[in-house]
């Protein structure tokens, strides 16, 4: 549609301080990394050991009780429970519930964006072997498509799919899977005139042993770079569509959903349902573009010095 | 004329980068140019020739800094003048032309809108009047169907003629002096001798000062009327261009001169000179060539050889060594 | 130029017909809307009866075909919700919207291109830093959750803006809006700014990326050498070298503005097309979420549409092949 990079190339060419030196030790730049690193860990950590770090089960509806239901932070329930973060209004513990719902959301996420990187390869790989018009008819489509904001793509989805975490993760996959295969299709175009490719077609390799030994490990940097980005987008892109009731179920919350839940009593003053999973939810997102960025810089620096 | 375009005294260009002390790229180049006369500044890369071009209008920009030394541009002292004094001097009295003419010039505006805003920017003049003044600068550079070609967009022209464009905004406003780095090196030979022909005629005809800065001595002999050698950061040697290209006094020079094929008789090996030169911050003590020279003797890398006049001849020449080659 | 902008042309309306036979399919998969309009207990022949009325018996092609030659002529069906026309049913919400998203839009082309120049003229500075830092905050935080925080700052603890609802009584030529207003403006001050964050961060950094690699062209070099003034190097060696990019940015993200408005309806009760495209997802309002879709879809392919129109303008080197 235009010849200038739409807003995902210009984004990824917008990361502050790539020009930038190295970081040292001892310099701001250092330091940061450094939190990021530990936040990194942390909320890693937290994820996967949910089960053992929670105070209580919020899956197990039983152990709800209502009348400890929108506790403030650090108050004690009449079982002498304490509930550091508080509780939402079903009685759930908020720490509970975040660290439940950080799991749901990496989980969604994560799935949707390997969907989409797994789909965005083969598109974009085929684009590049194949050529003609396979070539002409797929970037169609990629430039139709990532000329609808992602939201749009993914509301058009739900609407069609109905709710629920799989319907999330294909309606993440579906709106991703183009900024993929257009990275792909162009690495891919680049590599295939590089001699190493004639080298392995003159040794009359089978076409998926080139494709598969050859062309996609020297595909897969700039896409790396790119689908941690993407990682980013699909954990806001799970958290809007939770937020508003077309995403995960009621039972089972994600962080966008347990802000949504929270967002009624914000006008109450109750702050805490709302605000505790938002943080987490901003951190996670800021450590994981972060990451990117840095992926980023060293693809860069290594292409560079190639 | 007795104050000569331009008059450049021991200058010192410094690099700094951050952290480390400040590293000198350029020392002791001294050099004056007189109205109507090309000066031409040779030497490999490396050897601190562009850094000294940039540093003429005072384009540097960090962590290139000038460490000492004056420009004088018609009797006027560059170093130290404020910000905006320099920018009223620059494109009006001192020009320069950058090597890569398919960057110079922006690829969102016509040829008119550059050569317009170069002469609005420093004298009030009306559109109609300037575009007219504008017209003849391309034609005086050489460009066929100037009136044409202001209409023109960048990408529209040929390297030459994007080349000439750069020239003409060089001379809208009649400078004193234009410095040229590397201007011909990206062209054909046969664009690069128009061109050389058009700024000899240009020197003459409107007694236009020219820096010339060029690695390629075939070209310093086409329009230099004298030479300025840098080799690692120092003049080596300079003179009436003549007289240096027919006789070298410098080692450097004479292999430089070695090293035109056009010079070796047919059938030779082509020469080239053994080595790399050293890289600013890592000069070594005696005489920076030594390393690569051929006559090298023992003396040479102890002692710090110095740019002084080279007796026996009966134009003003010196040379940085400390044994000559005689004639 | 003519002929390049009449391939755009073209380009749009046939992106505008695969996309509504996209739209359709799409949305004919949404399940059964019969099960929900008729009582549980109907009979089988009373569902027929229902889908024959509302002509969802006839096979897929022929549906599509009718409903394309009925939306030409304006007619997108009727709620099956409301029994309204479905398209009279969004373009009633569709000002206020929009109202939001051009505000949205000016805060953040407002700010964002200034900030976004700064930075990269002070390129390392401690406000710059600053400033890129800042933005990268706002890159990441989700466009719903930024409307909470401000709900709980200034509606909730400072109590100076009404927390949710628009307030179009005051007009601008006739037309009730919310800019007509103090009241209006006090109303559409936290959505605007939610919507707007996202977008404002994104600008300053497109804007700053592509001052900075502008900055360090050879022909900005030669401008200085020209003695130009710095106003004039920034204006017609910087800034319009970036327009075009630039523009491109903001016409794309106008329309996510326009779809993101969803969210911050949602929390701010604003009554505009997205909130209704939320409920007509809840309710399977097939021609309501139909219409919503093709309405914005037109409306994106017209910016498009119009943005690479301006951009051959600007940018000569476009003009050239009069494709890729």
């Amino acid at each position: 549609m235009s010849r200038y990079g739409r807003s995902g190339t210009l984004v990824a060419s917008g990361t502050p301080g790539r020009s930038g030196t190295g970081h040292r030790a001892g310099s701001p730049g250092y330091a940061s990394g450094l939190t990021i690193a530990i936040v990194a860990g942390v909320l890693l950590g937290a994820a996967i050991a949910a089960p053992w770090l929670a105070p209580q089960d919020p899956y197990d509806l039983a152990s709800l009780r209502l009348d400890h239901a929108r506790l403030a932070p650090l108050t004690r329930d009449e079982d002498g429970t304490l509930h550091l973060l508080g509780s939402d209004d079903q009685g759930r513990d908020m720490l509970s519930a975040i660290l439940y719902g950080l799991r749901v959301s990496l989980g969604v996420a994560g799935a949707g964006t390997a969907l989409a990187l797994a789909v965005g390869l083969a598109a974009g790989l085929g684009a590049a072997w194949r050529g003609g018009r396979l070539e002409a008819l797929i970037m169609r489509v990629v430039d139709l498509q990532l000329s609808f904001p992602t939201i749009l793509v993914a509301l058009m989805l739900i609407a069609a799919l109905g709710q629920g975490p799989d319907k999330v993760i294909i309606a993440i996959a579906v709106s991703q899977w183009a900024y993929h295969a257009r990275t792909v299709r162009s690495t891919a175009a680049t590599e295939l005139r590089r001699d190493y490719i004639a080298a392995a077609r003159g040794l009359a390799l089978p076409a998926w042993r080139i494709l598969i030994g050859h062309l996609l490990p020297n595909c897969l940097a700039p896409v790396v770079v790119l689908a941690t980005a993407q990682m980013a987008a699909a954990i806001s892109l799970e958290a809007t569509l939770s937020f508003l009731g077309l995403g995960v179920p009621v039972t089972r919350p994600s962080l966008g959903l347990l802000i949504a839940n929270g967002a009624q009593y914000v006008f109450a003053g109750q702050y805490w349902m709302s605000l505790w999973p938002g943080l987490v939810l901003l951190a996670t997102i800021v450590v994981i573009q972060h990451t990117g960025e840095q992926f980023g810089r060293a693809v860069a620096g290594g292409v560079s010095r190639r | 004329m007795n104050t000569p375009a331009l008059a450049v005294s021991d200058l010192r260009i410094g690099i700094r980068r951050d952290g480390a002390p400040t590293i000198d790229a350029v020392e002791g180049v001294s050099f004056t140019v007189a109205a109507g006369q090309v000066l031409a500044i040779v030497g490999e890369s490396g050897s601190g020739k562009s850094l000294t071009a940039l540093a003429l209008p005072g384009l540097h920009q960090p962590p290139v800094t000038i460490r000492s030394g004056s420009i004088r541009l018609e009797g006027v002292e560059l170093l130290g003048l404020a910000p905006a004094a320099l920018r009223r001097l620059r494109g009006s009295r001192i020009a320069i032309v950058l090597q890569d003419p398919m960057t110079a010039l922006n690829p969102v505006q016509r040829v008119q809108t550059h050569l317009i805003e170069t002469i609005r920017a420093h004298r009030p003049m009306g559109y109609e009047e300037a575009r007219e003044r504008s017209r003849l600068a391309l034609a005086r550079a050489g460009v066929p169907e100037p009136a044409r070609r202001l209409q023109s967009w960048p990408h529209e022209l040929s390297g030459g003629l994007r080349q000439r464009v750069v020239i003409a905004m060089a001379l809208v406003n009649d400078p004193a002096v234009i410095v040229a780095d590397e201007a011909t090196t990206a062209l054909d030979v046969t664009v690069q001798g128009e061109i050389l022909r058009e700024v000899r005629r240009l020197a003459r005809d409107s007694g236009t000062a020219f820096v010339w800065i060029t690695h390629d001595l075939g070209v310093v002999e086409r329009i230099a009327d004298t030479v300025c050698v840098m080799y690692a950061g120092q003049v080596v040697e300079q003179g009436p261009a003549g007289a240096v290209l027919a006789q070298p006094a410098h080692p450097y020079t004479r292999a430089l001169l070695d090293c035109v094929p056009a010079r070796q008789r047919a059938g030779t090996r082509l020469n080239q000179i053994a080595g790399a030169p050293p890289s600013a911050g890592q000069w070594p003590s005696g005489c920076r060539f030594a390393a690569r020279c051929p006559m090298v003797r023992d003396d040479c890398t102890r002692t710090p050889s110095t740019l002084s006049v080279l007796e026996g001849t009966d134009m003003p020449r010196s040379v940085r060594c400390l044994h000559p080659l005689t004639p | 130029m003519g002929y390049s902008a009449l391939v755009r042309i073209v380009q749009s309306l046939v992106t505008l017909l695969a996309m509504s036979i996209l739209v359709f399919v799409a949305v004919y998969l949404i399940g059964n809307p019969i099960e929900l309009l008729v009582p549980p207990q109907a009979s089988e022949s009373e569902m027929a009866r229902a889908a024959q009325a509302l002509g969802l018996d006839q096979p897929l092609p022929l549906q599509y075909l009718h409903f394309l030659g009925q939306a030409l002529q304006g007619d997108m069906g009727r709620s099956f919700t409301s029994n309204a026309p479905a398209l009279t049913v969004i373009l009633e919400r569709m000002p206020a919207t929009l109202e939001l998203a051009i505000a949205a839009a000016l805060i953040a082309t407002g700010l964002g291109i200034p900030l976004g120049l700064l930075s990269a003229l002070h390129e390392g500075s401690r406000t710059s830093r600053l400033t890129l830092g800042l933005a990268t905050l706002g890159f990441a935080m989700p466009t719903f959750w930024i409307a909470l925080l401000l709900v709980m700052v200034f509606s909730v603890q400072l109590e100076w803006l009404p927390s949710g609802g628009r307030d179009a009584s005051g007009t601008v030529f006739g037309l009730g809006t919310s800019f007509g207003s103090w009241r209006g403006l006090a109303h559409l001050a936290m959505p605007a700014c939610s919507l707007a964050l996202f977008k404002l961060a994104l600008i300053i950094r497109v804007t700053h990326a592509a001052t900075r690699d502008t900055l360090r062209l050879d022909h900005v070099r030669q401008a200085h050498a020209r003695g130009l003034s710095g106003v004039r190097i920034l204006t017609a060696h910087v800034l319009k070298n970036i327009s075009a990019p630039l523009l491109n940015v903001i016409g794309l993200e106008f329309g996510a503005l326009v779809a993101f408005s969803v969210v911050t309806e949602t929390v701010f009760a604003w009554p505009g097309m997205g909130r209704l495209l939320i409920d007509a997802i809840n309710t399977l309002d097939r021609p309501v979420i139909v219409a919503y879709l093709l309405l914005t879809v037109a409306l994106f392919t017209l910016i498009n549409l119009t943005v690479d129109v301006v951009c051959l303008a600007i940018d000569p080197r476009l003009r050239q092949a009069p494709n890729r």
